[in-house]
């Protein structure tokens, strides 16, 4: 016995077979009758339709035998018809090497002939065979042949009957589906045959326009569009077949009256036979892109008016925006700095002529770590090559969480800078100025009660010393307002060395020690000898400012106290008196020029008011602080410095063991 | 003998209180010159046992006055004190580089100018004739 071969493609025959939904079912009117019809017209004993998938053969339809009856694969007769894909005729199984020892003629149910001819399937696979078989031996003649053939036809058509109801029951599901989404999408649907009737609309369609589908339904769009939407939307339905879809903008009137602008897409069928018209109203768009546009146009002049540059920059830090400032600020227009690299066209060099690496820019690092930055006093190049020097600020751009680039905003300080310094210049002058007449005056007073040029009655003598109070009081103040304006100009520089604070608060003291003398006041000193980072002369300026304040306000027979502590790396001077104290609504104010906590306080109007603001300029100069501390009684100005950087001075010998274990 | 002083300073004012004190408060005699040229021609005239020097002066300033006078037959040890309203101590530490004994600021007070004087040259405390610190009352 030989085997049915397998054929190449039996997987997918075999799945096809399976698609049939025939295998396993019961038996079937329309598939017996062929069967009967075969077995009559042949005198057959046995006539069978079977299907063969990849390991049986199953009777769908059978005469002479039970429908249902299977055979293994190994020993269907009907599998060689599905491996030789033609038909296999054998007059005699006992003659024919492929059958004679097959258990389908040997035993049940003793096939001595057997005529099978393929049967496809609607999508062309073989799936099984029509045959006829007999008990005894005989011949099939050609009639005989043509007629099982023609009978084959009959089974292949009813076959195909069941693909077209199937087709037919899967249109009517897409269709269903189809008709889901279109009605459930938020846009109106609309179609057109291509006369322009409506022929279906979605419930989005009869929302937008307020008819009802069967108002649309058999009517053109004419009276839902105004003339000249009418005519753009025809044109677009009277173009024939679309390659791709087209959009446009047209007015819809609705039918309560309203006009609504709608975007319409229209695309149509491969034969231009349909066209399916998608719109949506697009007032809310239209209304949001009126506002954008409105703040555009308002950001646009306010940026256009700013003064100072504003400059946009990229991640990798490449203009992509600035407005007219800008180019002013640069020396060049504002277009041509867009696409440029901001850093390397004009932020290249320090003030002081060296190389400025990008890495090093602080708007380097605004757009690397999102973090922004101020800066005071840097060198912007302009086109020409010319230096501007400019205060900035570095914002960066977030778009979630990311940064995407960084705002500048840039002010020229230049002209600043040059007014400051007049002003300076200005103030210094006047004070030389005031200087020598104040001195002639004051040696005057000085001459005339000293009583060189004769005896003073004892009322002259009281307005004299007025006269020279007041004459001293002037020449204070002008040299405090000397002192600042060259503060301010920056043209006081400090030339610290390592100094002792002992020194520095004796000397501090003993400029004092005359008024404190003269309204009765003790001084007591309590410092330690440590070695400070100052310039002596202007450390001495600071405290004797803090001194003179604490004798002033001191009552008499009062005690001003001087006391040093030190801490890890700075040491605290703290001056301490016994006066009336600094209300707490005046703490800031006191060193505020001209800021005193209580003007109409006589001790006050003999200060120049200018005494602790030049004490904290000064101090902090050094790096160090002054603050007003807290008080049971009385006022205690705290000045912090920075100790020596000299290691001897720095560390005690305990605290560099302590380091060192 | 009473001790001869040049006092050299453009401003009026300055020199009549400064001369006055070192007069009245000194017992001093006091030149006054209102420039540098001025002190020139008047030291070919008389040498002075010490001079006072103006810093600040239109024309000729008091460093080159200053070289001039050394030039002067007879002044190139005659001891000289620098009067300045500047008392920036970098100014000040600038202005005793100078061949000079001292530098004394304004705005000095011209009833103890006479002692300070007398302090920077070596000399013995002034006792002019209207030398007194308090008058009586």
């Amino acid at each position: 016995m030989r085997a049915p071969a397998i054929p190449a493609d039996d997987r997918a025959r075999s799945a096809a077979v399976g698609r049939l939904a025939l295998l396993d079912t019961p038996s079937e009117e329309r598939f017996d009758r062929i069967t009967r019809t075969v077995a009559r017209l042949l005198d057959a004993p046995i006539a069978v339709l079977n299907l063969v998938d990849d390991h049986r053969q199953w009777a769908k339809s059978a005469v002479g035998m039970s429908q249902g009856t299977e055979f293994e694969h190994r020993v269907s007769f009907c599998a060689h018809v599905v491996a030789d894909a033609g038909p296999v005729l054998v007059s005699d199984t006992a003659r024919d090497e492929r059958f004679r020892d097959n258990p389908m003629a040997l035993q049940e149910p003793g096939l001595r002939c057997y005529f099978g001819v393929p049967v496809k399937g609607p999508d062309g696979h073989i799936v099984g065979s029509l045959c006829i078989a007999g008990h005894e031996p005989r011949e099939l003649s050609d009639d005989e042949f043509a007629v099982l053939s023609d009978l084959v036809g009959w089974v292949e058509a009813e076959l195909e009957h069941d693909r077209l109801i199937a087709l037919t029951e899967e249109e009517r599901q897409l269709r269903e589906r189809l008709q889901a989404i279109t009605s459930s999408v938020g846009d109106a649907v609309v179609v057109f045959d291509a006369a322009g009737t409506i022929t279906d609309v979605n419930a989005a369609a009869t929302a937008l326009t307020g008819y009802e589908s069967a108002e649309l339904i058999g009517n053109d769009l004419g009276r839902s569009l105004p003339e000249d939407s009418r005519q753009r939307l025809e044109h677009l339905l009277t173009r024939g077949a679309l390659d791709k879809p087209v959009s446009e903008e047209l007015e819809l009137a609705r039918r309560d009256g309203d006009t609504v602008p709608i975007e319409v897409t229209v695309s149509s069928t491969l034969d231009g036979d349909t066209y399916i018209v998608v719109a949506r109203d697009v007032s809310q768009r239209r209304r949001h892109q009126r506002t954008l546009e409105k703040l555009r146009r308002r950001y646009e002049v306010i940026l256009d008016a700013a003064a100072e540059a504003i400059i946009g920059i990229t991640s990798d830090g490449f203009v992509d925006y600035a407005n007219p400032a800008a180019g002013r600020l640069l020396g060049t227009d504002p277009e041509g700095l867009l696409g440029q690299n901001l850093h390397e066209r004009h932020h290249h060099h320090h003030a002081d002529g060296t190389p400025y690496h990008w890495h090093e820019c602080p708007t380097a690092r605004t757009v690397t770590e999102g973090v922004a930055h101020d800066v005071l006093d840097e060198i912007y190049s302009r086109s020409d090559g010319s230096k501007v020097e400019v205060e900035y600020s570095s914002t960066p751009l977030f778009d979630d969480e990311r940064v995407t680039g960084a705002v500048l905003v840039l002010r020229d300080i230049g002209a600043r800078r040059e007014g400051d310094r007049l002003k300076s210049q200005f103030v210094s002058t006047v004070s030389h100025e005031l200087r020598t007449p104040l001195t002639s005056l004051r040696g005057a007073l000085s001459l005339v009660r000293g009583g060189v040029v004769g005896d003073i009655p004892a009322e002259a003598l009281e307005l004299l010393d007025t006269a020279q109070s007041s004459t001293d009081r002037l020449i204070r103040l002008v040299n405090d307002l000397l002192d600042l304006s060259r503060l301010d100009a920056g043209v006081i520089e400090l030339h610290p060395t390592a100094t002792s604070l002992a020194t520095v608060v004796a000397t501090a003291v003993a400029g004092v020690r005359t008024a404190a003398g003269e309204i009765g006041v003790e001084i007591d000193v309590e410092v330690a000898d440590v070695s400070v980072h100052a310039d002596a002369d202007r450390l001495v300026q600071a405290l004797t400012n803090l001194l003179g304040n604490a004798v002033r306000f001191s009552p008499p027979g009062g005690t001003v106290t001087v006391s040093s502590e030190q801490d890890a790396g700075c040491v605290t001077i703290e001056v301490r008196d016994m006066g009336p104290g600094v209300p707490d609504d005046a703490r800031a104010r006191i060193f505020e020029r001209f800021g005193q906590a209580d003007s109409s306080d006589a001790r006050s109007r003999t200060g120049t008011g200018l005494g602790l603001p030049i004490a904290r300029e000064l101090v902090e100069r050094h790096g160090g602080r002054l603050w007003v501390g807290d008080a049971p009684v009385g006022s205690v100005f705290n000045l912090e410095l920075p100790l020596s950087a000299a290691p001897e001075d720095a560390w005690s010998s305990d605290e560099v063991e302590e380091v060192g274990r | 003998m009473t001790r001869h002083l040049l006092l050299v300073d453009d401003d009026e004012a300055i020199r009549s209180v400064a001369g006055l004190g070192l007069e009245r408060v000194g017992g001093y005699s006091v030149d006054r010159a209102a420039s540098g040229v001025d002190a020139l021609r008047m030291l070919r005239e008389r040498i002075p046992d010490a001079i006072l020097l103006d810093v600040m002066m239109p024309g000729v300033d008091g460093p080159t006055t200053l070289g001039r006078i050394r030039q002067v037959e007879g002044c190139g040890h005659v001891p000289v004190i620098f009067l300045t309203a500047k008392l920036q101590p970098a100014e000040v530490a600038w202005l005793e580089t100078f061949d000079v004994v001292g530098v004394l600021g304004k705005p000095f007070d011209p009833m103890t100018l006479a002692e300070e004087v007398a302090n920077m040259l070596g000399w013995e405390p002034p006792r002019g004739p209207g030398a007194q610190r308090e008058p009586s009352r």
